[in-house]
């Protein structure tokens, strides 16, 4: 049987605020990771793809580092709700607020971006296709 | 973020930020293709924003970073918008 009084101290008020603002920044530091890992890919294939002056040649590239951004973002918005544990005051909520309606909005646009790009691709690889002999 | 946090991101923000720009002209010259242009621009600096929101959390990081999702939105659709009229009149 575990003691009230030890697990109150254990569960204190000080030692919940440093483990949540320690997740808070793992989860952070992890979603800036992936923006930036995305951003440096996405920077490389565009170099790649540059030479061949085809504009349909970046959708591709595109398409990959929103995913990766669309994934940060996730990251940085599951930060924000874990902030929103141990923000104390009303500037501090209204800032985390502001910052997930972005994070939030931002998400949903390229969500929808990616869908569209992904339909035009499949209608431009449906376009060259050889019809099939008869 | 922690401030080694930040003084790591802040400039990774900035590089981003640099490559945005450098690989939008590029894309341009290469392709003569506005939208292409302006989606590589505003996609990478879509990702430095976002690099330097999770470093500076101030009012104006926020509305910079609010206005640049705002810009990003209105400037693809603009773009969309103007290429699709002009295959319509094309055609």
């Amino acid at each position: 049987m575990v003691n009230p009084p030890l697990l109150a101290d254990f569960l204190s008020e000080e030692r919940l605020r440093s483990v949540v603002d320690l997740l808070v920044r793992l989860v952070e530091a992890a979603g800036a990771l992936v923006i930036f890992v995305g951003a440096l890919i996405a920077i490389v294939q565009f170099l790649r793809a540059l030479p061949k002056g085809d504009a349909h040649a970046f959708v591709p590239v595109r398409l990959s580092l929103g995913r990766y951004l669309a994934l940060g973002l996730e990251f940085q918005l599951a930060s924000d709700v874990l902030h929103t544990a141990i923000a104390p005051t009303f500037e501090e909520l209204g800032k985390l607020a502001a910052v997930a309606a972005i994070r939030t909005a931002l998400n949903f646009f390229l969500a929808r971006e990616i869908r569209e790009e992904q339909k035009v691709i499949a209608e431009r690889d449906q376009l060259d296709e050889p019809a099939p002999a008869p | 973020m922690t401030s080694t946090a930040s003084t790591v991101a802040a400039p990774l923000a900035q590089a981003v930020g640099m490559a945005a720009v450098v690989l939008g002209v590029a894309v341009f010259l290469a392709t003569r293709h506005v939208r292409s242009a302006l989606g590589v621009l505003l996609d990478l600096l879509l990702a430095a924003g976002l690099l330097r929101l999770g470093t500076d959390q101030s009012w104006s990081a926020i509305a910079s970073a609010a206005a640049l999702v705002v810009v990003r939105k209105l400037a693809m659709s603009g773009v969309t918008t103007a290429s699709r009229s002009r295959e319509g009149a094309t055609t």
